[in-house]
């Protein structure tokens, strides 16, 4: 049989670990004896031992000569033989402890076939007792299906059976049963024959397996090793998967939970015994350092707090923190972590206090304090004198003591208050005098707006903290879940911590990740356990309706099956836009198009330019897909173009440049990002404003005059447009067909109007065609039944005779404007007598009003109660 | 599940059993006694660490408290001497502890067995 392994450094690896149904027996039964032994000496010591003691306290005095000790007697053998299965259990431990087999370090080559000699050193030795019995498993699986070798599919089934397998099945949703017939299946496909061994593509499974856990530094291959490479290596199991709901990228970020979850309680572990070293008062270890009592009033230790482990786990920003490390290392150099709120700057500063207290950390942080001070305690209820005079006591301190690092949260505050308050100076030339150096924080906005201009940019280096993308931002999640879970007993599944993720991102644009996922998770889980109890599993469902309470977007949106909605586009379009077939048509289908992943994500979901005349439904269409396709028809954002035909009216929609406060459009996108933008009457708007559209068309996003970028891409943009008007009615008029109509109006009458760029850009241009009477009469229907819902909350019914109707309809309808004088008709005929009744009392609760041909109304009294 | 058998365990159990008790004085001064000598040399070495001799020494002549008058500086130089000379005996004191623990670790198995054997003979003859 070829065998296989890696090389790390001159090292050959390879799995060597013999496999055979005889030799699984006896590993089985050695263990079991070694159990056996262990448990049997134990008692035997115990019993033995306390036999012992009984006797000698019988001796009493007489145990304190020598002789005693040097005759022989009952009470001296027990005691001998007390000592001598003491040193059995010690050996006997010694023996079976796996810990001896240290894993190696390095890089492993890639898995190549090789010759056996004895230099080779076997990776079974470095599994755990868990690892190593979901190997052999997976070999009795083969052997009882007389499969010729061990393979992935194998390795998979037999790590099933281990807890951390289980754990991550549950998380995510699945269960073995429900993919038993599945794997059964494909297991009668594999090849047969005898006898069974691990051949190469179980030995390619393992080998993998171990080089992940030699590449993440873990002290034993683990059983969840061989479960992610099993999944990889085969795939079919991938397929099995994805059949189930859970696709390649879940399962990775289940496996790398898992992982967190392993990091997170061998740090416990390790943690407490450094933290036992670190000197825990305001001295350091060599008694340098000095009473710093100005400091401590406003301040807080944050290494003794990550000695009591009160800080959270840093994950994930390791390239931030080699940064960090550097320019303190290089230059002893002060540090400012730029980055929005929420991002993690704390964290970091966590993980730099964590590292300290093991004293991983480059010589110059090597056995000081890491201290933060609050700036609004060194400030608060003095006056700007009595607070420099603080501030310099403070840094006097700081500079005596010498083992002492400041950080200095939001350190925009310091020269916030400009003038008298400014304590920036202070600092500047306390840190160039005093060779120590600040590790600070700040947002972007403060940086440019206060930091920047001011002299503290001459002594901070700036470290940007970027806000981590979705995958980094579900392993900081992953790594604050246990706390959660345990706070609120509650099992969060994976689908829940990846709908906070996403869903925070996609629609809470104020913050930041992960705190806002985070934050999401915390609610979601309170929800959870307040309405269904203790050990609930926190689905994504959970998520949602949290991310909808907040948002306003309504939970249906989010999470409702689509494709249904999608489905029935157009026929809940008609029941509120009369006619414009092609135009509902259009829209519902680039809809369509849209959600089915057809478009690209960086633009705007759709957009949309209708053309016609006024009151033929440009605005109701708009209204309609906001109610079908966001949930309200008040998820809109509406703009009138007239308003901004001039070239510096730019500045209201995006900001003006002079002020740190967006502008119309940006704001109202900001906070509602999942939106229709309705521009009406867009051929009034200044041709520079265009401009701006065409960015929002391609790029989908903006940038405002903060300097935010507003994300469009939830948004769909309808733009209305009167230009060409008068060329659809005549063509109409003469019968033209609606696709030529377009034609034209494209190549001819909107060229003087829009830039052919500008029209291209639209997913659909819409061509509304001017009403005809029927369909002035359908919508004088919707009017009435409009004024019988405005009437129903006063217990008055509404009834228009079918005659009535047909005559308001004909008497309202006007070829140039469409349904817009049948909305003041109905108001001055229909709304005004009605008016008139209620106030002179003709009508009361459960009456009826008629409307009648000729505009009257009648009344029919209801019944008395 | 393939499973071990009722006689084979209970062979494995007898062998297993004779082997480790006839093994024990063997494992004790050939890989028992290669793990003792590691531990006593890790903690040889960790013994001034213990104490925290190496940042006193480096430190001798920086000034306690901050005070750097002469005075000052003076006297933390004689608290620091004495505290060093102090941390010396005691690492000292950790050391031979250390290397008793060794020698008794030598010495335990033949004279508990020896001492059993004896006893139990007076006891029993």
């Amino acid at each position: 049989m070829t065998s296989f392994g890696r090389k790390i450094g001159d090292r050959v690896y390879s799995w060597t670990e013999v496999m055979n149904p005889v030799v699984i027996k006896k590993r089985s039964a050695h263990e079991k004896v070694a159990k056996f032994i262990t448990i049997t000496t134990i008692l035997g010591l115990s019993v033995v031992g306390i036999l012992a003691l009984v006797l000698l306290f019988i001796e009493g005095q007489g145990t304190f000569s020598l002789t005693f000790w040097m005759t022989p007697s009952w009470a001296t053998v027990s005691v001998w033989f007390t000592g001598l299965l003491g040193l059995f259990l010690f050996y006997h431990h010694a023996r079976i402890d796996k810990g001896g087999d240290a894993m190696p370090t390095g890089i492993p080559t890639e898995i190549e076939e090789i010759t056996m000699s004895k230099g080779v050193k076997n990776i079974g030795e470095l599994f755990t007792h868990d690892a190593t019995a979901a190997v052999e498993t997976a070999y009795e699986l083969a052997v009882k299906f007389g499969h010729l070798q061990v393979e992935a599919l194998h390795l998979f089934i037999g790590v099933m059976d281990t807890g951390e397998a289980s754990v991550a099945f549950s998380r995510l949703g699945l269960s073995f049963e429900a993919m038993q017939e599945a794997l059964g299946r494909r297991l009668s496909t594999r090849e047969l024959g005898k006898p069974t061994v691990i051949g190469e593509l179980g030995q390619k499974t393992l080998l993998r397996a171990f080089g992940t856990a030699v590449e993440l530094e873990r002290p034993h291959v683990t059983s969840l090793e061989i479960f992610a490479a099993s999944f990889f290596d085969d795939p079919f199991l991938g397929d099995l998967l994805l059949e189930s709901g859970v696709n390649q990228e879940q399962f990775t970020n289940m496996v790398e939970w898992l992982r967190i979850h392993e990091r997170l309680r061998e740090r416990y572990d390790r943690f407490r015994s450094a933290a036992a070293n670190k000197s825990t008062g305001t001295m350091n270890s060599s008694m340098t350092s000095l009473a710093t009592p100005t400091l401590d009033a406003v301040s807080e230790d944050l290494t003794l707090a990550a000695a009591s482990g009160r800080l959270p786990m840093l994950v994930e920003r390791d390239s931030e923190l080699e940064e960090l490390f550097r320019i303190i290392e290089g230059g002893r150099q002060s540090v400012l972590l730029v980055g929005p709120s929420g991002v993690g700057k704390n964290t970091l500063l966590a993980g730099v206090a964590e590292l300290m207290v093991e004293e991983k950390v480059p010589d110059v942080l090597k056995d000081r304090r890491l201290v933060r001070i609050s700036v609004p305690h060194l400030v608060s209820g003095t006056s700007p004198a009595e607070a420099q005079e603080r501030f310099m006591e403070m840094l006097s301190e700081v500079a005596k003591s010498r083992n002492i690092i400041l950080a200095i949260s939001d350190i925009d505050q310091l020269i916030a208050g400009g003038g008298a308050m400014d304590l920036g100076s202070t600092l500047v030339d306390f840190l160039s005098r005093s060779g120590t150096f600040v590790v600070a924080t700040t947002s972007p906005q403060q940086y440019v707006a206060v930091v920047e201009q001011s002299v503290l940019s001459r002594v901070f280096q700036k470290i940007e903290i970027k806000e981590p993308d979705n995958l980094s931002a579900i392993h900081m999640l992953q790594s604050k879940i246990g706390g959660i879970e345990s706070e609120q007993k509650v099992i969060f599944s994976y689908n829940a911590v990846e709908k906070a993720v996403a869903l925070s991102d996609r629609y809470m644009h104020e913050s930041y990740l992960p705190k806002k996922a985070i934050e999401i998770a915390q609610e979601a889980a309170l929800l959870a356990h307040k309405e269904r109890g203790d050990d609930t599993l926190v689905s994504g469902e959970d998520v949602a309706a949290i991310i909808s309470s907040k948002t306003g977007i309504p939970t249906q949106a989010v999470e409702e099956d689509e494709k249904e909605k999608l489905l029935g586009l157009e026929d809940r379009m008609h029941a509120r836009v009369i006619g414009q077939e092609e135009a509902v048509k259009a829209v519902a289908a680039a809809l369509r198009r849209a959600r089915t992943q057809l478009r690209s994500e960086g633009r705007p979901i759709a957009t949309f330019l209708f053309l016609g005349s006024t009151g033929v439904g440009k605005t109701e269409l708009a209204k309609t897909v906001a109610q079908t396709y966001f949930g309200d028809e008040n998820m809109m954002i509406r703009l009138d173009m007239s308003e901004y035909q001039a070239a510096d009216s730019i500045d209201r929609l995006l900001g003006s440049p002079s002020s740190q406060k967006g502008g119309l459009l940006t704001e109202a996108v900001r906070k509602t990002p999942f939106a229709i933008v309705l521009l009406d009457e867009l051929e009034k708007a200044h041709p520079d404003i265009l401009n701006v559209f065409l960015q929002v068309f391609e790029d989908g996003r903006l940038t405002d005059s903060a300097g935010r970028t507003i994300d469009f891409t939830n948004t769909i943009v309808i733009a209305t447009s009167n230009a060409g008007t008068q060329y659809i009615q005549d063509a109409v008029a003469r019968g033209d067909n609606l696709e030529s109509i377009k034609t034209v109006l494209l190549e001819e009458e909107l060229k003087s109007v829009y830039r052919p760029e500008f029209l291209n850009r639209f997913d659909g241009v819409i061509v509304f065609t001017p009403l005809t009477e029927e369909q002035v009469i359908k919508i004088t229907e919707l009017f009435m039944a409009q004024v019988a819902r405005h009437l129903e909350p006063k217990g008055i019914g509404f009834r228009a005779d079918p005659e009535a109707v047909r005559e308001l309809g004909a008497k309202g309808y006007d070829p140039k404007f469409g349904a817009r004088p049948l909305r003041r008709l109905v108001q001055e005929e229909v709304d005004n007598a009605i008016a008139n009744a209620l106030l002179e009392g003709k009508v009361g609760r459960r009456d009826t009003i008629v409307l009648k041909v000729g505009g009257g109304i009648e009344i029919e009294k209801g019944s008395d109660l | 599940m393939i499973k071990p058998s009722v006689v084979l365990v209970l062979r494995t159990l007898t062998v297993d059993w004779l082997r480790e008790v006839l093994m024990l004085p063997i494992w004790w001064y050939t890989g028992g006694m290669i793990r003792t000598l590691k531990w006593m040399i890790d903690s040889i070495k960790g013994a001034p660490d213990f104490f925290g001799l190496k940042v006193w020494v480096k430190n001798i002549f920086v000034p306690m408290y901050g005070d750097t008058s002469f005075v000052g500086r003076l006297v933390s130089f004689g608290v620091r001497s004495f505290m060093i000379f102090v941390r010396g005996i005691g690492t000292l004191f950790l050391v031979i502890v250390i290397l008793i623990a060794t020698v008794a670790y030598v010495l335990v198995l033949p004279i508990l067995l020896y001492l059993f054997i004896t006893h139990l003979k007076g006891v029993l003859v």
